[in-house]
């Protein structure tokens, strides 16, 4: 758990972040949005002490952070950044085996540890792991880059901006493995990043930061149904709340499976899944000019259907 | 990988540019134990002079002498400019950036003949003043180099190093001084180059260096002195410097 309290940090007399409170749950994806220079950076850094806090205190498992050493504290916090900051002189595996080898773990347990990632974030060992960060595609590295911050398994991991540089195809790629990985993982995560759509889609609390304050805590729909000030909805994009909030929404919390569907052939040519979100299928509807849509399982097996009659009371509906 | 450009240095498993560098030694040895043999050349050039081979001191003796000399304030400049271009690239040190620096450009523009004159009377004659004015002319290159390997480091590298939990001597000598070799040898290829060219006016004040059979050539107007002198000092520099390119690692991508 990471508790913020009352944390205040200047830069040259300028407060960039100004008392903010904020508690993430361990287990929990709390993504930090806003504009540039909101302060969201400048928080995630002084959670690994990389800046100094001048005001309050945050505390880590309900110790101080000023309590521990810098290094020890860092070696227990994964960490990863927009630029990955891989080390260009040391190969794919040198650069994942990074921290525990500053923990001293014995040699075969590192290299065990490197294959394992490699396989986590789906790096083919035989290419990559002789490989140079130069050698790498953006998307690759930054993979390299989450490697490296799970590599000693720490409790808690920060990521500044991780997938801000990459195109739109490798992101969307990159935000579904992190969501893969943190649903077998579970660590405790605050995610910086001023896509908000990026952060609808990965976190259980999304923190809106302007002007070095916290404006609201809340989960994706929550913040969605219910956005504190107009800040907040202008982040959210006042014309398409709708589908965001669809978005948020799986099928399988529409539709009710019935075992009378089973065996029975679709009709038309679009077959939605049940772990499509509402909002695809709203777009299935418009690209098919149908308003019913059939929809299957995970083996394939058609379970159901869904109407846009239900697609609309889904989001009327009060959480 | 089967189509080698040097198939000797294939052979050997050895990277062609050692070839090379060995070839130059080699140049270099053969010079130094042939120069007395060619009477007949150095005689065709200066037919006047009773004697056309410098005899005062074998010629292997002034180049490990010259050598010496130059390795030692090599390693002086080294020491001094890598220490002080890490001192100021730390956050504590940046304040002297500016002052270290000038210093070190005062250094360079010093002509290092100055620099003899000056420093006979408190040094006296020979080995010592020679070695305080190659310091001062080589530091330049070294530090500025330091710095500008140390400065082009990309700043997500140092900040990922540290966010990952690594000391500050940790980053230093497994992040920044890898990085920045390649820039730091180049500045020091230039510095010890340059250097063995300029130990030869240590000649003047009694330090004996290659420099003798060039000074002796030119005070008693015998041409055949000077060019053996000059010749093993151009030879001392090509290798010295092959050398360098020999050690200097090769950057990944």
């Amino acid at each position: 758990m990471i508790e913020l309290i009352g944390v205040t940090k200047l830069f040259g007399g300028r407060a960039a972040v100004r008392d903010l409170h904020l508690t993430v749950p361990t287990g929990a994806f709390c993504a930090l949005v806003g504009t540039s220079g909101c302060g969201k950076s400048t928080t995630l850094r002084m959670i690994n002490k990389l800046l100094p806090h001048d005001g309050g205190q945050i505390h880590i498992d309900g110790q101080q952070i000023s309590q521990f050493n810098e290094q020890t504290l860092r070696r227990r916090i994964g960490y990863a950044i927009q630029s990955t900051g891989l080390f260009p002189h040391w190969t794919v595996a040198a650069n994942i085996g990074l921290v525990p080898n500053l923990l001293g773990w014995p040699k075969a347990k590192v290299q065990e540890r490197t294959r394992e990632l490699m396989a986590l974030l789906g790096l083919d060992e035989g290419t990559f792991w002789h490989k140079y960060p130069s050698q790498l595609s953006g998307g690759q590295a930054q993979r390299v880059g989450v490697a490296r911050a799970l590599a000693a398994d720490p409790d808690i991991l920060l990521m500044d901006e991780p997938f801000g540089a990459l195109d739109p195809i490798t992101r969307e790629h990159l935000q579904n493995e992190m969501l893969r990985i943190q649903s077998r993982l579970r660590k405790t995560v605050v995610f910086v990043t001023h896509d908000m759509d990026e952060a609808l889609k990965l976190a259980t609390h999304v923190g809106v930061m302007h002007e070095g304050r916290l404006v609201q805590l809340a989960s994706p729909e929550t913040l969605l149904r219910q956005p504190a000030n107009g800040y907040v909805e202008s982040l959210l994009g006042s014309q398409d709340r709708g589908l965001k909030l669809a978005g948020l929404k799986t099928l399988a919390e529409v539709v009710q499976p019935d075992d009378k569907w089973i065996g029975t052939a679709a009709r038309g040519q679009t077959v939605l899944n049940l772990s499509d979100s509402a909002r695809t299928a709203l777009s299935a509807m418009l690209w098919s000019g149908q308003n019913c849509l059939p929809v299957r399982n995970e083996q394939g097996q058609l379970v159901g259907e869904v109407t846009l009659d239900q697609l609309c009371r889904l989001s009327e509906s009060k959480a | 990988m089967n189509q080698r450009p040097y198939p000797l240095a294939a052979a050997w498993q050895l990277n062609p540019v050692w070839l090379i560098t060995l070839g130059w030694v080699l140049c270099l040895g053969l010079a130094v134990w042939g120069m007395p043999h060619l009477e007949g050349f150095f005689r065709w050039l200066e037919p006047g002079q009773r004697q056309v081979i410098y005899q005062r001191d074998a010629f292997a003796f002034l180049l490990l002498n010259h050598m010496q000399l130059v390795a030692v304030s090599a390693a002086m400049a080294i020491v001094i400019g890598v220490g002080t271009g890490i001192i100021v690239t730390r956050g504590w040190g940046r304040d002297f950036l500016p002052l270290v620096s000038q210093v070190a450009s005062i250094g360079q523009t010093f002509p290092p003949v100055a620099v003899l004159a000056l420093s006979v009377p408190l040094l006296g004659f020979g080995a010592k003043p020679v070695i305080l004015s190659l310091v001062l002319y080589g530091l330049l290159p070294i530090m500025r180099n330091t710095l500008v390997g140390l400065n082009d480091i990309d700043p997500a590298v140092r900040e990922s190093a540290r966010g990952m939990g690594m000391s500050p001597l940790q980053v230093l000598v497994r992040v920044e001084l890898p990085l920045a070799l390649p820039v730091m040898l180049a500045g020091i290829r230039t510095s010890v180059t340059i250097n063995i060219a300029t130990a030869a006016i240590g000649s003047t004040i009694g330090a004996r260096t290659l420099g003798d059979p060039v000074i002796a050539g030119l005070i008693n107007g015998n041409l055949a002195y000077t060019v053996q002198g000059a010749v093993l000092i151009g030879l001392l520099a090509v290798t010295v410097d092959q050398l360098f390119a020999a050690i200097t690692p090769k950057r990944h991508g």
